[in-house]
């Protein structure tokens, strides 16, 4: 028997069952034994590496992995047993299973064998099926083995990321069975609650989250059909203080049956900001409360002003004009012309100052007039009524008028009457020198809105000032034009009180046209 | 005393009133003995102070219904309660053109609501004009 070494080789079997084929060594220093072992088991179509000595099937074993080892029990050098017991201290071969081929059947070399970890004995003349189906058992048994490994190393792996994400997850994750005993919790727990791992598993989670129900309970899920719903609850740390969280809930089946797993977020912060905000809100609407009562009352506090003033300055006023014309009646015949232009400008001034107050008392009266008035309003009676009242200023300067059909509205009579005639008045007042006024009064419906236009040829009011006008006692021209100044701020709050808008488009010295939109209540 | 001079009780705080009530007193050739109140307090006292058969029992009070605070309408209710100004004419004097101002001035029982224009003229015939209308529905009461 020569110890050549015989090189590895395996046997040509089809590339594409590589995958599933596992190794067997086996070792004969009879070369032509070798060979017949590899003709018997090549139908087996797994990877054979045949070592000529012991100390070759060593050499083999440290590198290799094998399902079963076939091991000549008579070798010069190093024997079978021998080969068997050092292959036996190999770590990486311990376990592998052993078979004996013999020519000799003695109890001593069984025993021995056995002794030695063999899982069985083969005696020559082997007989190939015999060889076949012992060595196919150990091939599937190592394929079992390999599979069983497989499953394990992933569902290490499978368990090792599961635990990461459960630790790495910013919530406490504690996963429960329905009865609530903590089975398993991450690091976020421990730290939120307060208790060592140890502590938390076998604990119920009812002891740091008094309101947990399992979701299959809890009839308020059930009810949304939505078994996550997050919910705000009070939580115990373990030192007894209670804090905030919001809890989710997510039930899964497992083999051992139901477990739920629930996120835990401290809600700490959330419900101070929320408090914080509520507190903030609240004082921004006192704030808004307190703001609008201060002008509530500044505002009632002038308009008492506007009205006591209005009033009050009436007496005095008349006064001073009875009086002017009383000295100019009877002593008038002994003052000379200075002196009587002098209590001219004493009487025209009285006057003047009463027509505004008494304007100024018109304008807080349109402004404040009761809502009882409402009434449907024929805007074409308005006009007349209006235009009534404009007689004598139409005739004294032949001014037209042309007042197309206009509508029917729900409105304040008194206040629309007051609106045409300042405006139509105002066309008459603020003509052109060099032509008869013209005026055309019409109206047209928009977006749910009536707008009414006073057209006039007059003067016409520059751009800058067009928004300037509708100010109270605010007056663009000297004496060559009488007006208290009163009269668009008039309008203003007339259309103000009726819930409108008031406008005004001009061209210099071609004309202005007045506009008013009232809400369209003809509906009502 | 004359029996066609009538009396008046004038309760008025601006004296420039004072004075044009007398020219239209005057205007309208109406013979007359006035008493003046310029203020709430003597008013009162005045008008509480007349008994029944007094020979001054004013025929006419004319009143500035713009006295401070509101206060005609208690001087008014005042004259109303006493018995000895049963027959006594009352009327309301004032420039209010506030129609709430004359509705109360009626209610609280004046006979007349007389406004004070501010033309000279047209205060003489309106002021005047209503007083002597007033007065000439009845001789004088003394």
């Amino acid at each position: 028997m020569t110890s050549s070494l015989l090189k590895p080789f395996t046997s040509d079997a089809p590339a594409g069952h590589a995958q599933g084929r596992v190794k067997l060594l086996l070792v004969d220093d009879d070369r032509d034994n070798l060979l017949a072992l590899q003709a018997v088991l090549d139908p087996l179509n797994q990877e054979l590496m045949l070592a000529a000595s012991g100390l070759d099937a060593l050499r083999l074993c440290l590198e290799h992995d094998f399902a079963a080892i076939l091991l000549d029990v008579r070798m010069p050098e190093m024997d079978g047993f021998e080969t068997a017991e050092l292959i036996r201290t190999r770590r990486r071969s311990r376990h592998t299973p052993i078979l004996f081929l013999t020519g000799y059947r003695s109890d001593e070399q069984l025993f021995r064998g056995y002794d030695l970890g063999a899982v069985d004995f083969l005696f020559k003349p082997i007989v190939p099926e015999v060889l076949q189906s012992k060595v196919a058992v150990f091939v599937e048994l190592c394929r079992s083995e390999q599979l069983l490994r497989r499953q394990t190393e992933e569902l290490a792996r499978a368990e090792q990321m599961f635990r990461a994400v459960l630790e790495a997850a910013p919530d406490a994750m504690v996963i429960t069975g329905e009865d609530g005993i903590i089975q398993l919790a991450n690091s976020r727990t421990d730290s939120l609650f307060g208790y060592s791992r140890e502590q938390v598993i076998g604990l119920n989670i009812t002891s740091i989250i008094p309101a947990w129900k399992s979701p299959a309970q809890d009839n308020d899920v059930l009810s949304t059909n939505e078994a996550s719903t997050e919910m705000r609850v009070e939580a115990v740390h373990r030192n007894g203080s209670i804090f905030p969280v919001e809890i989710t809930r997510s039930p899964f089946e497992s083999g051992g049956g139901v477990l739920v797993t629930t996120a835990v977020r401290d809600a700490t912060e959330q419900v101070e900001a929320e408090g914080r905000i509520r507190r903030i809100n609240t004082e921004l609407e006192q704030r808004v409360a307190d703001r609008t009562a201060d002008l509530t009352r500044s505002n009632n506090a002038l308009r008492q002003f506007a009205w006591a003033a209005s009033h009050d300055l009436q007496e005095p006023t008349r006064m001073v004009l009875t009086y002017s014309q009383w000295l100019a009646k009877s002593a008038g015949g002994k003052l000379g012309a200075e002196e009587l232009e002098m209590l001219g400008y004493i009487e025209g001034n009285g006057k003047r100052l009463q027509t505004l107050l008494g304007a100024l008392r018109q304008y807080i009266y349109i402004s404040e007039s009761g809502d009882e008035q409402w009434t449907p309003v024929d805007c074409n009676v308005v006009v007349n009524t209006a235009l009534s009242h404009l007689k004598a200023a139409m005739t004294e300067c032949s001014a037209s008028v042309v007042c197309e059909p206009l509508p029917t509205i729900h409105s304040i009579e008194i206040l629309l009457v007051q609106l045409f005639q300042n405006l139509i008045g105002n066309g008459i007042k603020y003509r052109s020198a060099n032509r008869d006024p013209r005026i055309r009064v019409s109206a047209f419906s928009q977006d749910g809105a009536w707008v009414f236009s006073v057209e006039d040829n007059g003067i016409g009011i520059e751009p800058q000032y067009q928004e300037y006008i509708f100010g109270v006692f605010k007056r663009l021209h000297g004496h060559q034009f009488s007006g208290t100044g009163i009269g668009l701020a008039i309008c203003k709050a007339a259309v103000d009180r009726l819930g409108g808008r008031i406008w005004v488009e001009s061209e210099p010295g071609k004309g202005s046209v007045f506009y008013f939109s009232l809400p369209d209540k003809t509906a009502a | 005393m004359r029996a066609d001079v009538y009396t008046i009780l004038l309760i008025e705080d601006n004296l420039g009133d004072v004075r044009l009530i007398h020219e239209c007193l005057r205007f309208y050739d109406i013979r007359y003995e006035l008493t003046h109140c310029d203020t709430v307090e003597s008013a009162l006292y005045t008008v509480n102070a007349y008994r029944p058969g007094d020979a001054h029992v004013p025929d006419l009070i004319l009143l500035d219904y713009n006295l401070p605070r509101g206060e005609a309408r208690t001087v008014i209710a005042a004259a109303m309660e006493n018995p000895a100004l049963v027959h006594t004419l009352k009327a309301v004097v004032t420039s209010s053109v506030s129609q709430k101002d004359r509705q109360e001035a009626l209610a609280s029982g004046a006979d007349r609501f007389i406004y004070k224009p501010a033309d000279l003229d047209a205060f003489l015939s309106e002021v005047g004009g209503k007083i002597a209308r007033l007065l000439s529905t009845r001789l004088p009461l003394a």
